[in-house]
């Protein structure tokens, strides 16, 4: 699977972003038309820097299909708040050590939060966790969704896994 | 009609949701792979579903060239298919087929279009075109806790793309030999956001051909199959999130067919409506359909039996709500209520009716990311009744039909993936099979020339059950462009509805009874590669070993051996294909020419098909496609020599 940056050792691959975009459209009250998302990033960690900056290229060219145009926002993970605005947030990879401030912020804000590091859905600090491969899966946490007040529609709880 | 919804949907307020139907599109674009909801009632990735399905794909019928439904599930494995004419036919999934007497639920986007007057499917009266369909998925094995009753050996959901998402815009025309001549239309027309419609007009028609012996009475009434089709579909969404789907469509359809060992002539009109609604709430995604069909067949003709006239009507209203509860349990419940009344010519006017009461549960419970189990369970109880004078010669008064025939299907399944290459799947089912309104309630006077007895009408048959087991194993290729199955199953039909002699009231005559049953055991093996580009193909095995315990006059009469190969190659701007199938011998009808025809049991002889295809793809929006269907011609177990057909398609897409 192509990483969006080879030279970084942990990426999120071109399958994975196509996966978190499509996931947006699966929320109860999807967005519609222009919708900002937060490319959430540490620029201290070169690993999120490069991945933050390739999802970024790559949404900016609004190929991957969604119903939302998606417009991204390089978001760094410390100016969350300046932010009120973007109601959904890419989690760019090796963003470990945020994971709870991120959560407390998509809680707070009510902003849903999408990873390809499923490590951070299986701790319930991220709401969505994606992998391309070698098959789709997305998985949801129903007590960081629930507790950011989250919904998606019955039809997709049914076709992904929920913890 | 269409002009008024397509003005209504246009002044309907926009949704701001997007449709709360199973959007396959979407979803398919998500996971990268088909998605269904035929196997449960909830919507699931088709890897992922308990049952053994097969499904066809928009690309798979492009490039297979066929031009009706019946020729493309016959190359499926474990499919077989019976022709009375060029065009009518009956499929039957894993062993026991018998003409009209469908044991196969087919479902056009869920709706049922199993006909109660005759318990079977006519294939050509379905108001749905190739080139409209999205997907159509075969699932094997008995369904009715999910489907309903008579979905005891499988089930065949055609869906149609959505006309508000994808649409259609297609003109298609074909000649071929045997004075071949089809004509197709398709619209849709965007209605803004989440809104819809399609319009769809098709004519068919041929020269008939491949009926092994003409008779003089038959030239009285054989007329060439005709059919001619319209259809519309409109889909939108509303603000609350719900989503609505109205249906309309006409079939005139004249054809025939053979039925107990006699050629059948019949002219069929039928005009459905359809609505349904479906939107996600507090407790859960509820569902809810409806739908009245009028099936007219202003003559039947037959040879021995003289001409009637049938009419039937059903209203057919199904709900259903569809929940979660934490993370890994899943249910659906369901509930149907079906009236159906049949006024025949043979009851002098008269009228059968059957109201029917059903109510199902689906649990749904996954073990783990790759293990999960279903098990569902449905009662159906269906009250029969009769009004009016009854046949000429009646057995039974009205009051013998004051009661009701009932039973219980359950469907339980354990699917694992095993591997990241191997998901293995294990099923029972018990279905429920009902008889046809035509069973209980329908006399049939031979005329003269052939004994002048009586079929007569029995309303105490009881319904029969269908146990299922099966055992499935599929593996990956190449990353799963290529998969390789093996299947193992064991069908057991509890009763089967055939004539017998009686003596009802010191009268011999010959009855509709129930009579032993059939037991099937099989095995399929099959690869399949799919690729939009370069080589695809597929081929499959069947063994099917039928024991029927009684002989009705066509004991055992399967093919033990069924073998089909396709491979198809895309380069450029061409297609080409081919199509072989290999038949082991078995035995048929055989009709022995003369002023009284007689129809007898005989061999049918081992046979191969080749059926090859090239397309042309002559720019952006015109196709051209050249077909030749069995090279050499073969006679099928019924009354049907299939001759070599030549078509030539020219498709336009806008």
């Amino acid at each position: 699977m192509m990483a969006l940056w080879p030279q970084s050792g942990k990426a999120t691959t071109l399958n994975e972003l196509k996966v978190e975009v499509r996931v947006v459209d699966f929320l109860q009250d999807p967005p519609r038309g222009r919708t900002p998302v937060a490319i959430v990033y540490d620029p201290q960690i070169r690993a999120s820097f490069d991945d933050a900056v390739a999802m970024f290229i790559h949404l900016q060219d609004q190929r991957e299909g969604g119903k939302a145009q998606l417009f991204p926002i390089l978001t760094d993970v410390r100016t969350l708040a300046e932010r009120p605005d973007v109601r959904i947030g890419f989690i760019a990879q090796g963003m470990e050590q945020h994971y709870g401030h991120i959560f407390d912020y998509a809680r707070d804000h009510h902003m849903l939060t999408i990873s390809a590091d499923l490590g951070c859905v299986r701790k319930a600090q991220c709401m969505v966790g994606v992998a391309g491969s070698p098959r789709v899966e997305v998985i949801i946490s129903q007590q960081a969704a629930s507790a950011g007040g989250i919904a998606f529609t019955e039809a997709f709880r049914m076709m992904v896994t929920e913890n | 009609m269409a002009f008024a919804v397509a003005c209504l949907l246009a002044i309907a307020p926009a949704g701001r949701s997007r449709a709360q139907g199973l959007d396959y599109h979407a979803y398919e674009q998500l996971f990268g792979e088909p998605v269904t909801a035929s196997a449960t009632g909830k919507p699931e990735r088709v890897s992922e579903t308990p049952v053994q399905m097969d499904v066809i794909t928009a690309e798979d019928i492009r490039r297979s060239g066929v031009r009706d439904l019946p020729t493309l599930l016959r190359r499926l494995g474990a499919v077989d298919v019976l022709r009375g004419s060029s065009t009518m036919a009956d499929v039957g999934i894993g062993g026991f087929i018998r003409s009209l007497s469908s044991r196969v639920m087919v479902t056009i986007n869920d709706r049922p279009v199993y006909s109660d007057l005759m318990g079977a499917v006519l294939w050509p009266t379905l108001a749905v075109e190739l080139p409209e369909i999205r997907q159509i998925e075969v699932i094997k094995g008995a369904q009715s806790a999910l489907y309903g009753f008579n979905a005891v050996d499988g089930v065949i959901n055609i869906v149609t793309f959505a006309p508000d998402t994808d649409p259609v815009n297609v003109v298609q025309a074909r000649i071929g030999n045997h004075a071949r001549r089809d004509g197709t239309a398709i619209a849709s027309i965007g209605l803004g956001e989440g809104r819809g419609i399609r319009l769809t007009a098709a004519t068919d028609h041929a020269g008939d051909s491949g009926l092994v012996v003409r008779t003089p009475l038959d030239a009285a009434f054989r007329k060439d199959p005709n059919r001619r089709s319209f259809a519309f579909d409109g889909r939108w969404s509303f603000t609350d999130g719900g989503a609505a789907r109205i249906g309309a469509s006409h079939t005139d359809v004249t054809d025939r067919t053979v039925a107990y060992n006699a050629y059948f002539e019949a002219r069929v009109v039928t005009d459905v409506v359809e609505a349904s609604y479906a939107r996600d709430s507090a407790v859960g995604h509820w569902s809810a359909d409806l739908s009245y069909t009028s099936m007219d067949l202003p003559w039947v003709a037959s040879e021995p039996t003289g001409q009637q006239t049938n009419r039937d009507r059903l209203l057919d209203i199904r709900l259903s709500d569809l929940f979660k509860l934490g993370a890994d349990d899943s249910f659906r419940l369901g509930s149907e209520i079906r009236h159906d009344a049949l006024t025949s010519s043979n009851l002098q006017g008269g009228t059968l009716t059957g109201d029917l009461l059903a109510g199902s549960v689906m649990w749904q419970h996954r073990f783990s990311p790759d293990w999960s189990m279903v098990n569902a369970a449905r009662f159906d109880h269906d009250a029969l009744g009769r009004s009016g004078p009854g046949g000429r010669v009646d057995l039974f008064g009205n009051q013998a039909f004051d009661r009701a025939v009932m039973g219980t299907s359950v469907n339980s399944a354990l699917v694992g993936r095993i591997t990241g290459e191997d998901t293995l799947r294990l099923a029972f089912g018990r279905g429920l099979k009902l008889p046809s309104l035509t069973n209980f309630g329908l006399p049939v006077r031979f005329l003269p020339r052939y004994s002048n007895s009586l079929l007569s009408e029995n309303p105490n048959l009881p319904a029969a059950s269908v146990d299922d087991l099966r055992l499935a194993w599929d593996h990956a290729l190449d990353g799963g462009a290529t998969v390789a199955r093996l299947a193992l199953f064991h069908d057991a039909t509890s009763k089967t509805v055939g004539p017998v002699a009686a003596v009802v009231a010191g009268r011999p005559v010959l009855m509709t009874a129930s009579t032993a049953g059939v037991v099937t055991n099989g095995m399929e093996l099959g690869l399949l590669h799919r690729a939009r580009r370069g080589w695809t193909w597929q081929a499959n095995y069947t063994l099917d070993r039928l024991h029927e315990h009684r002989d009705q006059g066509l004991r055992d009469s399967l093919p033990e051996h069924k073998i089909n190969l396709e491979a198809g190659y895309a380069w450029e701007d061409w297609q080409a294909g081919l199509a072989a199938a290999y038949r082991s011998p078995t035995r048929g009808l055989v009709l022995q020419a003369g002023p009284r025809p007689i129809v007898t049991v005989g061999n049918i002889k081992a046979h191969s098909e080749l059926s090859p295809h090239v397309a042309w793809q002559a720019g952006d929006n015109v196709r051209v496609d050249l077909t030749a269907e069995n090279l050499w011609p073969y006679q099928d177990t019924l009354l049907q020599k299939m001759d070599t057909r030549y078509y030539l398609s020219i498709t336009i897409s806008y």
